[in-house]
């Protein structure tokens, strides 16, 4: 019996050996369940003293085979996976990636920011004229401010390109009454030779609040809460007098600079600040330009948007925001 | 900007100065550090001095704010004590200075008669200007220098030999050509001020000298002028001419009419010093009385607080304002009565006053709080759509681009745009950058269609890309002359499905991918519209381009661009492809409430069909002969169109499919094929199509 058992196990132990597909394990298989059921029909043939040890080298026997069909198995499983005809690491160019400029995804961050605080989007024509560009934002053809934004003319001196988008503001206040809450993005456009950091125009996005008790202390938190917003909690928001015709005190915004997180880079010149904005209680000259009373209140802020994406996805040079070079916005 | 001397400000200080700590009160109070040039013992500083504080433009005014933020109220007083008294006898000097002109707020004048002005500056004004980025040219005239960086008062000073009769004061009444100091000549605007004698110009008022007065080192004799002059005709004047310089700077921000007397006395006792001579003891002064007295103005207290959004105390309020050199006084705890120092020309409202409050109590010091206002919100549906339609254009695989409003100045005759075209553009700007930025774009598609190039030229040939911007057209009854839109433009080129994954050929982008776009946009708005041949616009190729009706009004247009528009293009000839473009405007658009209208719980039915369609009859000509043929018919669409081999010429063979449903019942063979007769006869009849065999 023992021998017919040895050879039993070494008939199997080939054909299992020879088992590298599941249909061939399936075989071994059924050959093993069909030895088994041989095996412990014999067994009962045997006399009793003898089934003891006959029935233990049976069960051994039938344990350490299901032991290496298991294993085999296995190994059959895997191999079965790893020579795959399908390659998951292949994409097919069915779906192509589509994106949006820098600017404008910049732009619409702050746009969100904005409208979940509650403001509005107001916007205003690019062909401007010296009464909403200027003249009613309390800057007098004289004015020496004018010479900070040097203007493209159509018609000299009435009719230009917008040099800020203050003028969206202007007109809105000639046709609404406060309270309000808005912010006017857009282009605008100032004389500058197009070089790596020029343009001659850029992105702006203002605001405006104008309604009672409105005060510093609430332009602060509005500009530093939609840099937070933005960029994130850890950024640090400073603002120092300044000046600017059409707000009254003034303030410039420095932001921590993006590219050392406020250490002290060549970006921001070792100051690790970053001017971004510039803001103030609206002038009582700008109010009363647009009829209303001189005692009202509100905060304007101006966002230069233009730096802000070039830190953001570390585009080098300003003028390649208006390049449109395709293979670099295609890894936004 | 201004630039002064560390070393400068220290010696008229009256205390000890600290030059980091100089840097940072500037600093901190907006006077930002522009450059610093170190010397080794001295630093030269330029600080950037914006419009509103042109006191920050001379050593005094710096030392002054240094001053406020230390909480001195005093600096020294420059002025010398010297027996000379000023009258309005304007015959006192070798010449009659005659002021007639209401620009001239204040007119000094003194004579020094005998000077030497063949010795050396001393080096202590030599370097205190070098550093300052001064010339030295020769003594009298580097004192002149000299007292504008110490004070701020620009100073002029004639050769009293060299005028002839009086000297006169007036506006040019009409455009009159003056030559510089520099011998360049320019043209005086009306109204300019000029200074002249019998003979000859001698000045530009505030602004620039002429070389017949020119003090040089043989001068013996000399007028002292130390005036004011009004800041808007110095602005203008200096703008119109393109001439600044540090005394025009100066005055057209705005000086004080306090230093002109000061400015005037510093001169003779320094040149008197260095150079001899002996000064007249009778001064001329004319003064049209402005800005004499202080001015004083009142601001309260809860004025202050409600602007900042702070909650200071009189005691602190007005301690600011000292420290600032402003006098106060109150007496009721609630208003100030403030009167403010004469340097400051800025201060006309009680904000100005407000803002010095707000910097000397720092603005880090203001705690954000945040906005307790009800605005109403209202969408902005140009924004909104806008987004949308960039949102959609990302999802189909398109890349956005920004290209700048204005186009080159032949853009037009590059695009074939005829003249007579809605789209064809003439604005101009009157001083662009150059030719090339010169016009004012009447659509993108000049912008588009050199991104693509550009593209193509560094290997990038199949291309999808889209912008929205403003198109800008003339508007005789608009506002000034102009108006604008907001459109979406799209271009496509190249290869859209490559080969390979299924696909047997390259598949490229045509001009039925631009209508294919068009539809896929205006179908989540539930717009209808209408596409019209024509060849009107010239851009396109003949045939190939058609106009976008919405509701009978035209939107924009599509089409394939002509080839020979591209070659207009530097590396235009890269371009192989067809180049599909599409051009809308989408304010107005909306997205209406829609509902689904077809819902059957029986199975459709499709159907395709191959016609034979002579060309120049389009699908939205015949497409309503097969819907009309039966209501089981709730669907047909265009699957492709071909020509080329087996196709007769001038014909298309087009594939078109067609959806059978009745929503109550499943359809029979027979019956789609009895509708199928009605629709194949309609369209032999009406059209001449018959299905290609």
């Amino acid at each position: 019996m023992a021998q017919f058992i040895d050879d039993k196990k070494k008939e199997l132990s080939e054909k299992l050996e020879q088992s590298d597909a599941p249909d061939k394990l399936q075989m071994v298989e059924s050959s093993f369940r069909k030895v088994m059921k041989e095996l412990f029909a014999e067994m009962k043939t045997l006399p009793n003293e003898e089934k003891k040890d006959v029935g233990a080298a049976i069960n051994n026997f039938k344990k350490e085979f299901e032991e290496r069909i298991a294993a085999v198995r296995k190994k059959i499983t895997e191999m079965a996976k790893s020579s795959s005809a399908v390659d998951l690491t292949v994409p097919s160019p069915e779906f192509i990636r589509g994106k949006i400029h820098p600017l404008i995804r910049v732009g619409r961050m702050f746009e969100d920011v904005y409208k979940e605080m509650g403001f509005s989007i107001a916007y205003g024509p690019e062909i401007e004229n010296d009464r909403h560009n200027y003249e009613m934002l309390n800057m007098p053809y004289y004015h020496p401010a004018r010479d900070m934004q040097d203007t493209f003319y159509l018609e000299y001196p009435k009719v230009l390109l917008r040099s800020h988008t203050s003028c969206v503001q202007v007109r809105y206040m000639l046709e609404h009454k406060p309270p309000f809450m808005i912010i006017s993005p857009g282009v605008v456009y100032r004389v500058d030779e197009i070089d790596p950091q020029h343009t001659p125009c850029f992105y702006q996005v203002e605001g405006l609040v104008v309604g009672e008790g409105i005060n510093l202390a609430n332009l602060k938190w509005a500009v530093t809460e939609s840099v937070k917003r933005v960029f994130g909690p850890e950024y640090k928001v400073k603002f120092s007098p300044c000046y600017y015709p059409y707000t009254e005190p003034s303030a410039a915004v420095d932001m921590g600079c993006i590219m050392c997180g406020g250490k002290g880079c060549r970006t921001c010149k070792g100051t690790g600040w970053m001017r971004v904005a510039g803001a103030g209680m609206v002038h009582p000259n700008v109010f009363e330009a647009v009829g209303y009373s001189r005692d009202t209140v509100g905060f304007a802020f101006g966002w230069g948007l233009n730096r802000l994406p070039m830190l953001y996805f570390k585009i080098n040079e300003m003028r390649k925001l208006f390049e449109n070079e395709i293979s670099l916005w295609e890894q936004l | 900007m201004f630039k002064f001397s560390y070393n400068w400000l220290s010696a008229e200080s009256e205390i000890k100065t600290d030059y980091e700590e100089l840097l940072r009160w500037l600093d901190v109070q907006g006077f930002e550090i522009a450059s610093i040039e170190d010397y080794g013992d001295d630093k030269a500083v330029e600080i950037e001095v914006k419009a509103n504080r042109p006191d920050m433009l001379s050593v005094a005014g710096v030392l002054r704010e240094y001053y406020a933020g230390k909480g001195r109220r005093q600096i020294k007083d420059f002025t010398p004590s010297l027996p000379i008294t000023f009258g309005d006898d304007n015959s006192v000097l070798s010449h009659k200075i005659v002021v007639s002109s209401k620009d001239v707020h204040r007119y000094s004048a003194v004579e020094i008669r005998g000077v030497d002005n063949t010795g050396e500056t001393p080096e202590y004004i030599k370097d205190r200007l070098t550093k300052s980025g001064v010339a030295c040219i020769n003594p009298i005239v580097d004192i002149s220098n000299y007292v504008l960086l110490q004070i701020g008062q620009p100073i002029h000073i004639f050769d009293a030999d060299k005028v002839k009769g009086d000297i006169r004061i007036e506006n040019v009444p009409a455009p009159t050509k003056f030559t510089t100091l520099a011998s360049t000549e320019i043209e005086l605007p009306t109204g300019a001020l000029l200074i002249s004698d019998d003979e000859n110009p001698l000045c530009v008022a505030g602004i620039i000298g002429g070389h017949a007065p020119e003090v040089t080192a043989e001068t013996k004799n000399i007028i002292i002028e130390s005036a004011n002059f009004d800041h808007i005709i110095e602005r203008v004047t200096s703008k119109k001419t393109h001439v600044q310089t540090a005394a025009s700077y100066r005055f057209e921000r705005g000086v004080s009419p306090a230093t002109a007397i000061p400015g005037a006395l510093i001169c003779v006792k320094m040149i008197t010093e260095l150079c001899g001579g002996e000064y007249n003891k009778t001064g001329y002064l004319y003064t049209d009385n402005t800005k004499n007295d202080p001015q004083t103005m009142v601001v309260t207290k809860k004025r202050i607080n409600s602007l900042l959004g702070s909650d200071l105390e009189i005691p602190q309020i007005c301690k600011y304002l000292n420290d600032c050199f402003f006098e106060t006084e109150c007496d009721d705890g609630e208003n100030i009565k403030v009167t403010i120092p004469d340097f400051r020309l800025d201060i006309d409202y009680d904000v100005d006053v407000i803002e010095e409050v707000g910097r000397m109590y720092g603005y880090h010091n203001i705690e954000p709080q945040p906005i307790k206002l009800y605005a109403p919100f209202a969408e902005n549906p140009v924004n909104k759509n806008a987004n949308k339609l960039r949102d959609m254009m990302v999802g189909f695989g398109f890349i956005e681009v920004l290209t700048y409003g204005f186009i080159p100045g032949n853009s037009m005759q590059m695009l074939h745009v005829k003249d007579n075209s809605e789209y064809y553009g003439d604005i101009k700007i009157l001083n662009p950058l150059n030719n090339f930025y010169e016009l004012m774009r009447p659509s993108l598609a000049y912008g588009l269609i050199s991104t693509a190039i550009a593209n193509m030229s560094v290997g990038k040939n199949d291309l999808r890309i889209f912008e929205v911007g403003k198109r800008f057209f003339r508007q005789k009854d608009y506002e000034d002359g102009y108006n604008e839109k907001n459109v979406f433009a799209a271009l496509m080129t190249g290869v859209k499905l490559g080969r390979g994954f299924g696909i047997a050929k390259d598949a490229k982008f045509s001009v039925y991918d631009a209508v294919s776009l068009l539809d896929a946009l205006l179908h989540e708005y539930n717009i209808k519209y209408e596409i019209k041949p024509t060849d009107e616009l010239g851009m396109f190729e003949a045939g190939a381009g058609g106009d976008i009706y919405v509701g009978g009004k035209r939107i924009g247009y599509l089409g394939k661009i002509d080839p020979k528009v591209l070659l207009e293009f530097e590396n235009g000839k890269l371009a192989r492809d067809d180049v599909a473009y599409l051009e809308f405007c989408f304010e107005g658009f909306d997205e209406t409430k829609r509902s689904i209208e077809f819902d059957s719980a029986y199975p459709s039915v499709t159907r395709e069909y191959n016609f034979l369609v002579k060309n120049g009859i389009h699908f939205t000509d015949y497409s309503p002969c097969i819907r009309d043929a039966s209501d089981i018919i709730v669907n047909v669409s265009p699957r492709d169109v071909y020509t080329g081999a087996g196709v007769p010429n001038g014909h298309t063979s087009v594939l078109i499919r067609v959806e059978y449903n009745d929503p109550t019942r499943t359809l029979g063979f027979e019956e789609i094929a009895s509708v199928e007769k009605i629709f194949l006869s309609s369209l032999s009849e009406k059209f001449g199509i018959s299905l290609k065999l």
